[in-house]
C-alpha cells in the first residue's frame, strides 16, 4: 500500500493507494491512484514540496507523483522566519 | 526651540516602542509560543514524527530537546533542529557555525515542523538554505569569515 501524507495545520491528510491492485485493472484501486496524484499535483502547485520517504534511508525529494513509492510526505511551502 | 525640546522625548519613545516590539516577539516564540487549539492535530503530528523517527533519534529529541541531521552536501556539518519553536543551529567541525530560520507558510503542529526541517534538510538542502534567513555565527574551523557557505 502506497501512502501519501500531506502536512496541515490539522495534522496531516493521508491518501492511501494499492498500485498492485490498480495494475490488475482494479477501479476503485485506479481511482485511488488518480486521487492520489491529483492531491499531490495540487500541492506542488501550491509551492509544496514533496519527499519520497522508506526505512533507514534518508527523504528523497520528488517532482512527479510516484506510484511505486511506500510513502509520500508532501511539506506546504516554507519562508526564511 | 520646540524642535529641540522634542527631540529626545521622540527618542525616548521610539525606544520605548523598540523594546515593546523585541518583548512581544521575545514573548510570542520564546515564553508562549502559538499553541494548535486542535489537540488532535498535534496528536497525529506527534504520531508522525515518531513514525518518520529511528528510536534512537526520538531518544535524542525526546532527552536533548533536539533532533540532528547530518548534512548530505556538506562533510561535517549537522543542523539541530528543536523540538519547540525557535532556530536550527548549524555545526560544522563540531563548532557552532550559523542559526537559520525556515519556517512553513502556514502554520503546523510543532512535531510537524520537526519533520519539515527532517525532510527538507535530507531531501532538499540546497533549497533548505536558499531559502532560510541565516545567522553566521563563526568561520568553520580552519577558514576565514566568508559571505556564503551554501
Amino acid at each position: 500500500m502506497g501512502k501519501l501524507r500531506v502536512l496541515s495545520i490539522k495534522g496531516d491528510r493521508t491518501v492511501m493507494w494499492d498500485q498492485k491492485q490498480a495494475e490488475t485493472g482494479d477501479p476503485e484501486a485506479e481511482e485511488a491512484v488518480r486521487e492520489a496524484e491529483r492531491i499531490f499535483q495540487e500541492a506542488l502547485r501550491n509551492g509544496a514540496t514533496a519527499f519520497r520517504v522508506s526505512a533507514a534511508t534518508p527523504a528523497t525529494r520528488i517532482d512527479r507523483f510516484d506510484p511505486e513509492a511506500d510513502q509520500i510526505v508532501v511539506v506546504p511551502r516554507v519562508a526564511g522566519g | 526651540m520646540m524642535e529641540l525640546q522634542q527631540g529626545p522625548q521622540l527618542l525616548v519613545l521610539a525606544c520605548i516602542l523598540t523594546f515593546v516590539m523585541v518583548w512581544k516577539l521575545w514573548c510570542h516564540y520564546y515564553l508562549f509560543p502559538p499553541q494548535d487549539l486542535d489537540p488532535e492535530a498535534e496528536g497525529r503530528a506527534a504520531a508522525l514524527l515518531r513514525e518518520m523517527l529511528s528510536d534512537g533519534e526520538h531518544q535524542q529529541l525526546l532527552q536533548t530537546g533536539y533532533l540532528t541531521v547530518p548534512s548530505r552536501r556538506v562533510a561535517g556539518r549537522v543542523y539541530r533542529v528543536p523540538g519547540r519553536p525557535g532556530w536550527v543551529d548549524v555545526y560544522e567541525a563540531d563548532r557552532l557555525a550559523m542559526r537559520v530560520c525556515v519556517e512553513p507558510v502556514e502554520h503546523l503542529p510543532q512535531a510537524d515542523v520537526v519533520l519539515m526541517h527532517k525532510l527538507m534538510i535530507e531531501g532538499n538542502e540546497q533549497d533548505y538554505m536558499r531559502t532560510a534567513n541565516i545567522v553566521y555565527v563563526r568561520p568553520p574551523a580552519g577558514q576565514r569569515w566568508r559571505r556564503s557557505q551554501h
